[in-house]
């Protein structure tokens, strides 16, 4: 059984699973408001290793799973008191003690999902700020990075010339709006260069990145599998509203994005990358300016495919699910 | 307790010390035909596991035109 960490409005999981049920294999597709309860553990004497998790009223042998994807999100185990919305009535220090009881739990069960076949990582795994010091330790080009909570130091780099983006250190801010429209709107930070900056007077700032602005010839992003990468450039720097962050999209006018040929050196350095990283699936973000370079900015372990293999047609949701049914 | 307030697109731009992307947060620009899709998608999965035998995925492989909708 092929076993599916996903959200409940992931249409790329959609895909995947159309793909799977064209095989004989079966699936199981679990949602992160999802909650498995672990029935038992037990590591036999003859090194079997039995563990009963129990899912909606179904039970299943973690034997059962023959692979796993982790598209979006964790393992979310419940117990007793949450089943019985008992938790609130409990002393807080029990609470936090159960509570490190249970994380231990998922560990253990990440731990031993994971060592089947699986595809994709915890998002927590990796965080972006070691994968730039890992690409860089590679020997790929990364952005000149600025991460401080002093904004003299923004403002130096800003005198020198240099034209500067910020965005999370993590993944994007987003929030819904909380106003009393009908219609709920999601409010979210892109990447932005930054102009005409006024510093806070007399206020630490928390930290915050800050990155040289490239002057883009065209953005990559790579989708990456079984070893191999699918690229695809994206046309976004001519467009005012995509130049600096090609998700701001825009839909009138959508940048054009098409298939694309890595160099070698750069698909060995990132293929070497992500064996570091220990990730056998991720989008990678690139950008490659004008004058050539190839900068490399983030890998996301979750990352979106599908808008990879449409317009390059790739066919990403088949391999996918050939990996996943062992094809 | 004191009740947290809620906060506005401006707030958040405001806000003293906050991350300095907090300036530029802005509202989505959608598309309203990905909108309508991923509605449709949440109320067809919201809920749990889905085994074969259950999967509602071939409506949304019609609805988005799915050229290699398995048989």
């Amino acid at each position: 059984m092929v076993l599916i960490i996903s959200q409940p409005n992931d249409l790329s999981t959609v895909h995947i699973i159309d793909w799977i049920n064209n095989s004989d294999v079966l699936f199981c597709r679990v949602n992160s408001t999802d909650k498995f309860a672990s029935r038992s553990l037990k590591f036999g004497k003859n090194q079997k290793i039995e563990w009963t998790i129990e899912l909606r009223g179904r039970s299943f042998n973690i034997d059962d799973i023959t692979s796993i994807w982790i598209r979006r999100g964790e393992f979310n185990l419940v117990n007793v008191y949450e089943q019985e919305n008992m938790t609130e009535s409990l002393d807080r220090g029990i609470r936090h003690h159960l509570q490190n009881e249970m994380d231990s739990l998922e560990g253990s069960m990440h731990f031993l999902v994971e060592s089947h076949r699986c595809l994709g990582r915890a998002a927590s795994h990796i965080d972006k700020l070691t994968v730039l010091l890992c690409a860089r330790n590679r020997g790929i080009d990364i952005p000149q990075t600025l991460v401080t909570s002093d904004d003299t130091e923004i403002e130096n780099w800003l005198a020198e010339g240099q034209r500067i983006i910020t965005k999370s250190i993590s993944n994007n801010f987003v929030k819904l709006s909380e106003d009393n429209s009908e219609e709920v709107k999601s409010w979210i930070t892109y990447t932005e260069e930054i102009t005409g900056f006024n510093k806070d007077q007399n206020q630490r700032r928390f930290p915050s990145l800050i990155q040289e602005k490239l002057d883009k010839d065209f953005e990559l992003r790579i989708f990456f599998l079984g070893g191999e990468f699918y690229s695809m450039a994206i046309f976004s720097q001519l467009d005012e509203q995509t130049s600096t962050d090609f998700r701001r999209y825009n839909h009138k006018n959508p940048n054009r994005m098409v298939p694309f040929d890595l160099p070698e050196e750069i698909s060995a350095k990132l293929k070497s990358l992500m064996e570091k990283l220990d990730l056998n699936t991720g989008s990678i973000d690139m950008v490659v300016t004008r004058d050539k370079r190839f900068v490399f900015l983030e890998v996301n372990p979750m990352g979106q495919f599908g808008m990879v293999s449409m317009p390059c047609n790739y066919n990403l949701e088949k391999k996918i699910a050939q990996f996943l049914t062992c094809k | 307790m004191k009740k947290k307030k809620k906060s506005s697109l401006d707030d958040i731009r405001n806000l003293k010390g906050a991350p300095l992307n907090y300036r530029f947060i802005r509202e989505v620009e959608s598309d309203p035909t990905a909108r309508n899709i991923a509605k449709f998608a949440e109320s067809t999965f919201h809920s749990t596991t889905k085994y074969r035998l259950t999967s509602m995925a071939k409506p949304i492989s019609r609805l988005i035109n799915h050229k290699n909708e398995p048989k």
